[in-house]
């Protein structure tokens, strides 16, 4: 049983016989299958229709990646990246789809030019891109529930200083009562003997009086407030102990699941060196070349955190914080910046566009460290 | 490893990366080939007329010779971005062939640098090693 048949899919092309061929060999799969073949229409029907999988059907590689690029400049619904692609392709262009495949610019391919050699592969790639889909949700959870892991952890030994400072007060106070009890009661034990000897016996029932209607039950209702305070300090550092082993495992999950940082750089030199430093400073580092390929890989797996360059081909950096500042939930990412310029203009854009900081290249080890603690420590207390 | 001298400072990579001499070794390796790389890029964009491109390649190169602590060659390309600025092509060309002795020159001592910490790893004596002396 198909359990994606309510995959919403869109095929597209240059001719309307190819894409409709296409929706009659898919409608038996999957209930929603939508065709377009007006190029100056894919975008508009793309955003409409948001699908799940795009089916590239175009007779050369060079089409098919002109019209997905127009498309992903377009359409704020591609760059989204909620979506998985396919595409069809000429048997001679297998190599170059396959690098292209690769470096995830299209998540599938299927043979199917000059003539279809597997009819069910189409579906298979369909059904395949379908389950990354859900993963890629799945693991957008994971992401949340392990920055929360971490907040947890973080928290824990400041409770447990303040339960010990509770612990260690009320113990003070209880110690304090005692002695305050004991020693009033000596002095009036030494005022009722001084009585019996030199005093008359009104002067000796006039203490007792005190004794026991005044200073006694203020003493017992102190008791009373303080006695159970220290005890439930101590339940609760019994109870804390069992907290700090739970926490314990899961600061162990949390660390494991370390913040994820995607750099984006054209530079394949800054972008393996940022990496490595990112990957020693305890940061799970995934690379992109671009700004289109950073908005691609948003939406694969959302990271913590992007530190982005701005000078860049096919999208600048600028350009891409914008798109990823108008797309929920993507604008809640911390972007900082990196430019080899500290004066450049482009920063000062880039900060009104809503980054969240700057790196001046060449970076240094320890501000990056700084930066990116302090965007986490940020965003972590927004969405606390 | 600390070898100081005006054009180059070879702590400036290690405080970036660590002190894993792998690392440095293959940041180094690296380095040579992308400054060469990016260096025919110059060149090509220079000789086009492509100012803002050679500009943006200089950018590049400076950068990244100043991540890894070549800090002549780093000024060298400095001092091309900021002609490449002032679309002066005579004056950039003039400057591309200045640079060349100190590229050549920068690039064999990074050579040298990751072939010595190369050597020193294949010649070190490991624990398990030194536990099997007789």
């Amino acid at each position: 049983m198909n359990v994606f048949r309510n995959a919403r899919l869109l095929v597209i092309g240059e001719g309307q016989a190819e894409v409709e061929s296409l929706q009659r060999q898919l409608a038996p799969e999957f209930d929603e299958v939508h065709v377009e073949w007006h190029a100056d229409q894919l975008a508009q029907t793309f955003d409409a229709l948001r699908p799940d999988v795009l089916v590239l059907a175009f007779p050369t590689l060079v089409h098919a990646h002109q019209a997905y690029l127009g498309l992903q400049l377009a359409s704020r619904e591609v760059q989204s990246g909620r979506h998985r692609s396919v595409l069809l392709c000429h048997k001679d262009d297998r190599d170059e789809v396959f690098a292209l495949c690769e470096r995830r610019y299209f998540d599938d391919y299927v043979l199917f030019w000059p003539h279809v050699v597997d009819g069910h592969r189409l579906v298979m790639a369909i059904l395949r891109c379908m389950c990354e889909l859900r993963r890629s949700e799945d693991q957008r959870s994971n992401a949340q529930v392990s920055a929360r892991a971490r907040d947890v952890a973080e928290a824990l030994p400041d409770l447990e200083a303040t339960s010990q400072r509770v612990h260690d007060l009320a113990g003070r106070a209880r110690h304090a009562f005692e002695n305050a009890r004991s020693t009033v009661e000596d002095a009036l034990r030494g005022v009722e003997h001084h009585a019996d000897v030199w005093a008359p016996e009104v002067l000796r029932q006039e203490v007792r009086k005190i004794a026991a209607e005044r200073i006694g039950p203020t003493f017992e209702e102190t008791s009373a407030a303080i006695v159970p305070l220290a005890q439930v300090s101590g339940e609760l550092q019994v109870a804390m102990a069992k907290q700090s082993i739970a926490v314990g495992s899961l600061t162990e999950a949390a660390q494991s699941l370390r913040p994820r940082v995607l750099v984006v750089d054209d530079d394949p030199f800054q972008r393996e060196l940022i990496s490595h430093v990112l990957a020693d400073l305890g940061y799970d580092a995934e690379a992109a070349a671009d700004g289109l390929a950073a908005l691609a890989a948003l939406h694969r797996h959302a990271p913590d955190l992007v530190l982005m360059d701005v000078l860049m081909p096919r999208m600048s950096g600028i350009e891409a914080l914008r798109r990823i500042k108008a797309t929920p939930p993507l604008d809640a990412i911390p972007v900082v910046l990196m430019s080899g310029d500290s004066a450049n203009v482009d920063l000062e854009a880039g900060v009104l566009s809503g980054a969240r900081d700057f790196l001046t290249k060449p970076i240094t080890r320890a501000v990056l460290q700084r930066k990116l603690a302090r965007a986490l420590a940020a965003r972590r207390a927004e969405v606390g | 490893m600390s070898i100081r001298c005006p054009d180059f400072d070879a702590n400036t990579l290690e405080a970036l990366t660590g002190d894993d001499p792998r690392q440095l070794r293959r940041f180094y390796v690296m380095f040579r080939a992308v400054c060469r790389w990016q260096h025919e890029g110059l060149r090509r964009e220079a000789a086009q007329g492509h100012f803002a491109e050679a500009g943006l390649c200089a950018k590049r190169l400076k950068i990244a010779c100043f991540t890894v602590g070549a800090l002549g060659l780093g000024h060298a390309y400095s001092r091309i971005e900021s002609i490449a600025s002032r679309w002066d092509g005579a004056e950039l060309r003039a400057s591309l062939v200045d640079i060349e002795p100190q590229l050549e020159h920068t690039l064999a001592n990074l050579g040298d640098i990751a072939e010595g910490i190369a050597v020193r790893e294949a010649t070190q004596v490991t624990p398990e090693a030194e536990e099997a002396r007789p």
